[in-house]
């Protein structure tokens, strides 16, 4: 309001600049009190350490409930271990849902709703331990599903990407069942992760996340990383892929792919102004791209030679992506 | 607010209606697993059990899994008489490999096959455990006739002493695809016990011809749990004892009881 009374645009009299300012004021105060916004810089940086103490919050606290069972399950009778575990996962879920309901922040209740996903990943894995159960995949869908429900609950971006690891293992060890392998085998190879990959992609797309605007991003990028770090392996590793072809065919099939792959991705975030996609897909592609040239030229060529490749290479990248800038800039409405 | 506070409640039901499904769900698998009579009930002892190394965390763990120590089924050549992983197993020759599932269409010296039984990955198959029979007779002899040749060391000596006391006694010895027609060819509940494990298929040069054999990596439940009850017995003390391993519906094994060697053979534990 200053700067536009300064350029001459607004010319308010006292009276009227006092109003707006408490105007502006007591919305910023209900704002902050209804949705904790932040209402400054030293605020957005406040607030951007608390989501770290959060997380490292999470993440210890998550550790703490685990080595505490670890510590002294031995000591209990098989009834009380099963209650202990059950009313842990339960007792976690509930104290998340009563943070969650009084919490405007969140997060608090996204502390709470990282240990109660722990406590439930506890809670299987142990009852696996403790009756000798054979390992199972079905175990990833309830912990997939237990996730999704916390990440759409407490609008938490990590726990929504635990959510989606699992969803990923599950439809990677099915796929990888087809050919008859032991389905804890399905990292061996690759290829079992693209199915997932291809429906991560597609799901923001059909179906709307009105409220959750942050969402479809975390899953377009795991679904980026699910079709093309696999790529980039089997670009080194042939001997991984299931196509019946020689190690150097597969390899030579999968750089194609990748190369083309990560370029439409880019090209494809350009158009709908997707720049997490974008992103994504740069890095990625520059993932491939190095791998190569270590594999076509660190011996071939002097050190010199092959470092200042790379950097020429990183140049080329800047201009492309100065270019792409422009266009995201003169795609944006406004 | 009405409508959040709805969202919530909704949010509190399905999240602790998915918590009890699934310990629902897990717990009517291990109940229906020990319903009924077992499907085998191994009397083992101290020699077929393995506690876990004090690495990592588990010097911090208060439970205690213990490791079954089986050894392969194998001819002469391939017997170190240790219980270990990846031996070659005679019996898994090309057709049962077949039978398994597995692609054996290569011959074992055409100049693809490496690349070709590479590629194939481990299988979950049903695998025959045999305990104290002709497999463990087998290697006994065969460490009785190596200490009894001419110019017998006294490593030859020592290992018969170990196969004799301390070797273990359980032996993989047969695989299927189909529990009926496995339980049929072993149909002693008291020696034999069917279970899931992994097999894979390898290519081994014997005197530069090469052959096809599988291996057993592993059992997909390769240590069992010792309740708190059977701790006094089962402890990380490996001194004289015998277990009792049942096996249930889904092959999935348990302590059913425990005592010291020498003690009344129906206490439970003590």
């Amino acid at each position: 309001m200053r700067a536009l009374e300064g350029e001459g645009v607004l010319a308010l009299s006292e009276a009227q600049r006092a109003a707006v300012s408490a105007h502006h004021s007591s919305l910023l105060a209900r704002y902050a009190r209804d949705f904790d916004i932040d209402r400054d810089m030293e605020a957005k940086q406040m607030s951007l350490g608390m989501r770290i103490a959060s997380l490292l919050g999470a993440l210890a606290l998550a550790a703490s409930a685990f080595f505490l069972f670890y510590q002294f399950w031995g000591r209990f009778s098989t009834a009380s271990q099963v209650s202990i575990l059950l009313c842990a996962a339960a007792g976690s879920f509930v104290a998340t849902w009563w943070i969650q309901t009084r919490d405007a922040s969140g997060y608090f209740a996204k502390l709470a709703a990282m240990v109660a996903f722990a406590c439930f990943v506890l809670n299987i894995v142990m009852l696996g331990s403790i009756f000798n159960i054979t390992p199972s995949d079905k175990a990833f869908i309830a912990w997939a599903a237990y996730g999704f429900l916390l990440a759409y609950a407490c609008d938490l971006r990590l726990l929504l990407g635990a959510a989606i690891l699992c969803l990923t293992a599950f439809i990677a060890a099915r796929t990888g069942t087809i050919s008859g392998m032991y389905w804890l085998h399905f990292g061996e190879r690759p290829e079992n992760f693209f199915p997932a990959a291809v429906l991560l992609f597609a799901f923001p797309s059909l179906v709307r996340h009105a409220r959750y605007p942050d969402f479809p991003a975390v899953y377009r990028i795991l679904a980026l990383l699910a079709l093309f770090l696999p790529m980039i392996v089997l670009a080194n590793w042939g001997e991984a892929s299931y196509l019946p072809f020689d190690d150097w065919a597969i390899e030579a099939i999968y750089q194609i792919l990748g190369f083309a792959g990560t370029a439409a991705a880019i090209c494809l975030g350009v158009r709908r102004q997707w720049p997490h996609v974008v992103n994504t897909a740069v890095t990625l592609f520059i993932a491939l791209l190095y791998t190569k040239f270590f594999d076509w030229w660190w011996e071939a060529m002097p050190k010199y030679l092959f470092f200042l490749v790379l950097g020429l290479t990183a140049v080329l990248f800047l201009l492309v992506l100065r270019r792409l800038r422009t266009a995201l800039q003169q795609g944006t409405p406004g | 607010m009405i409508a959040r506070w709805s969202r919530w409640r909704h949010t509190l039901v399905g999240g602790l209606a998915l918590i009890a499904a699934t310990n629902v769900v897990a717990l009517f698998g291990i109940m229906y697993n020990r319903s009924g009579p077992p499907t085998a009930l191994l009397q083992v002892s101290d020699r077929e059990l393995q506690v876990p190394g004090s690495w990592g965390f588990e010097s911090e763990n208060s439970g205690l899994a213990l490791g079954l120590a089986w050894r392969m089924a194998s001819g002469a050549e391939d017997d170190y008489g240790i219980a270990g992983y990846g031996s070659r197993a005679a019996w898994l020759d090309r057709r049962r490999l077949e039978e398994l599932g597995f692609d054996v269409s290569v011959p074992a010296d055409h100049p693809r096959a490496n690349r070709h039984y590479e590629r194939q990955l481990p299988r979950e198959v049903l695998i025959v455990m045999e305990l104290d029979g002709p497999a463990y007779q087998a290697a006994l002899r065969r460490a009785v006739e190596r200490a009894a040749r001419p110019g017998a060391t006294g490593y030859d000596a020592k290992s018969l002493a170990f196969e004799r006391e301390r070797s273990s006694r359980l032996f993989l010895v047969d695989a299927g695809l189909d529990y009926d027609s496995l339980r049929a060819r072993y149909p002693d509940r008291s020696r034999y016990a069917i279970v899931r494990g992994k097999v894979r298929v390898d290519r081994w040069l014997v005197k530069n011809k090469g052959s096809l054999n599988g291996s057993v990596s592993g059992l997909s439940v390769s240590a069992l749990n010792v309740p708190v009850e059977l701790r006094g017995v089962l402890g990380r003390d490996m001194s004289g004892y015998t277990a009792t391993v049942a096996f249930g519906q889904r092959l999935e094994p348990w302590f059913a009881a425990a005592r010291k060697s020498g003690s009344d053979p129906d206490s439970k534990g003590r």
